[in-house]
């Protein structure tokens, strides 16, 4: 029996380390798993030997989601993956252990790899994140099978019981606000320089993203990796503005951003369950400037792209 | 007329080799000949014997038909596959001799061996296409199903490695290489004779444990792997058991440390020489001289 609607098939997230978990609000989820047999071919005869394993099995997860901002994971406000993203690039040990992602019965430990959301005036933030799962020893990367979940999704979802705050606990264009660095300041060259006439840019809208390269460790005699290192990370955020950036220069300017994702709720904001809530924090360390663009079409304004990158 | 590789069988001895690609060159040595002043010539002679290589990588399915020349060719008793002929296509040469072989065991991957057989003659024959299908339900040995076991010492003992901390082979070769030199004699074009030079065997293997033990004049270490097939059963060894020779370290970005190691063995025969027993005139066994196991040691 396979047959599952998608209101029994949640996206849940678990680092099993400290037992910390999240039911994402997740609006599709796909899982792949492949191995690598290709057919082996000699000289001297036509066709193949036989279709043989060349590489290990390996697997994928990816998913969107409602950005969630009410939760905690890893001393972080936000949602799991936020924490997890934060705890990840923020840290100095390179063994990586992965964090359980089970979809419908069906689970695997996987590594993120990329990890991003949006910020856009009057809409509502979706996040989505995608995880490589290795396997691990003697573990297959993904395992299970189709099973629906006990409850609904909209029963379980988010932090336990926690779903009165889930309402206006999702990340929302209309009260988040972009760090005031952020915006682009432009000053007129014709003008002398004790009157320049300054411009800022007003951001539209914001897209976040991070990706993360994993490193698996293979060995002969095993099939899976024997471990798995974290190596390096880029994060990067577009920004949407109406003011066209020609001032970027050659070395870039370095600047550290903070961005602050708050719901509908300002009450929240203020309150929160920890008291000290103010909105899920993403902070871009010493971020530079690498590109600057500009594009309009019919029955719109002008709008400039600007792209901030940071590596960890 | 041009032809696919399927066209072209590739066998040693008789033997069809599941090769997955194959390169046979062939060469003379001519050298032009100059007078005193003269900077152009259109004069050219033989200055050595005609020759080639015949070089392959191929599948590992069991027991290797190379392997015996690793400890058989050029030494003493002669064995019978002293000499190898090779037919690529049609085209044959019968005076080979086994020059390198070696074998990468990469993770995950099919374990495949390369060899090079050096020939000091002529190709005869024409080329042959021919139009044969696959051998069907050829099982072709992989990396996943190979033990390894070692004795690669950290300091001066007779224990490998570190017990908590066994070590880990990633990744690594397996080479052996010998030196033929053709022995030419007067009004021969193709030699009469090789001489065979040293053998070496060495292995290379990446392992984790950094560590920087290395003695001046090396330390016993030891390499074997084997190779089961799809029952688990072991179909194939390599072993090296020499010095450890060699240590390296290396780091990368976005990589991470690796160490190899390197053994050499330079003894490649398949039985070791050994004194057993002396008989003496009477017929009885006795030690290496007689009157040598006293105080005063060897007369």
């Amino acid at each position: 029996m396979a047959q599952i609607f998608y209101d029994k098939a949640a996206v849940q997230v678990r680092d099993l380390a400290s037992n910390e978990g999240e039911v994402l609000m997740a609006s599709d989820c796909s899982i792949n798993f492949s191995n690598s047999i290709s057919p082996l071919y000699s000289v001297g005869r036509k066709g193949p030997l036989g279709q043989l394993p060349s590489g290990p099995r390996i697997g994928d997860i990816s998913f969107n989601f409602l950005t969630t901002i009410t939760g905690s994971y890893f001393a972080q406000q936000g949602n799991i993956i936020n924490g997890l993203a934060s705890g990840i690039k923020n840290s100095t040990d390179s063994y990586a252990s992965g964090v359980r992602i089970t979809c419908a019965g069906v689970s695997g430990i996987g590594f993120l790899n990329s990890y991003s959301f949006n910020v856009t005036s009057n809409s509502v933030s979706s996040s989505s994140a995608s995880f490589t799962l290795f396997g691990s020893g003697t573990f297959l990367p993904v395992s299970g099978r189709l099973a629906a979940n006990a409850t609904t999704q909209a029963g379980n979802v988010g932090t336990e019981g926690a779903r009165a705050s889930i309402v206006t606990g999702i990340g929302h264009g209309r009260y988040t606000q972009m760090p005031p660095i952020m915006n682009t300041v432009i000053y007129d060259d014709s003008v002398t320089p004790s009157s320049q006439e300054r411009q800022t840019g007003t951001i539209y809208s914001a897209d976040y993203s991070i990706s993360f390269n994993h490193n698996p460790l293979y060995k002969i005699g095993q099939e899976f990796p024997t471990c798995t290192y974290y190596t390096t990370a880029s994060e990067s955020i577009n920004v949407t503005e109406d003011i066209f950036d020609s001032g970027l220069t050659y070395t870039g300017i370095e600047r550290s951003y903070v961005i602050d994702v708050k719901g509908l709720d300002p009450g929240l904001a203020s309150s929160g369950s920890t008291g000290t809530f103010s909105g899920m924090k993403v902070k871009v360390v010493n971020a530079k400037q690498i590109s600057s663009s500009v594009s309009v079409g019919l029955d719109d304004i002008i709008r400039s792209q600007k792209t901030l990158t940071a590596a960890y | 007329m041009f032809y696919t590789a399927s066209n072209a069988k590739l066998q040693v001895n008789g033997n069809e080799i599941l090769a997955s690609d194959a390169n046979l060159s062939l060469g003379t040595s001519i050298q032009p000949n100059y007078t005193i002043r003269q900077r152009n010539t259109n004069d050219y002679s033989a200055s050595n014997g005609i020759g080639g290589q015949l070089s392959f990588n191929y599948y590992l399915t069991g027991r290797d038909y190379f392997k015996s020349f690793i400890t058989g060719q050029g030494e003493i008793p002669i064995k019978e596959s002293q000499v190898l002929s090779g037919n690529f296509g049609g085209l044959t040469f019968d005076s080979g001799y086994l020059t390198s072989y070696s074998v990468n065991f990469n993770p995950n991957s099919p374990a495949i061996a390369n060899a090079t057989v050096t020939f000091f003659d002529q190709l005869s024959g024409v080329f042959s296409p021919t139009n044969e299908a696959a051998i069907a339900g050829t099982q072709v040995l992989n990396s996943r199903n190979v033990n390894v076991t070692h004795y690669i010492p950290i300091e001066d003992s007779t224990t490998s490695g570190v017990a908590a901390q066994p070590e880990e082979f990633v990744a690594g070769t397996y080479n052996y290489v010998a030196e033929v030199k053709p022995v030419y004699l007067m009004n021969e074009t193709k030699p009469s004779a090789v001489s065979f030079g040293p053998k070496t065997v060495n292995m290379n293997f990446e392992t984790d444990n950094p560590i920087g033990y290395l003695p001046i004049d090396g330390n016993t270490a030891r390499i074997s792997v084997d190779l089961k097939n799809d029952a688990e059963v072991v179909v194939e060894n390599f072993t090296c058991s020499g010095l450890l020779r060699q240590r390296n370290l290396a780091s990368a970005i976005g990589d991470y440390i690796k160490q190899s190691v390197n053994v050499t063995q330079g003894a490649t025969q398949g039985t070791s020489v050994f004194v057993n027993n002396i008989i003496d005139s009477y017929g009885a066994a006795g030690c290496v001289g007689i009157g040598t196991t006293g105080s005063e040691g060897n007369i």
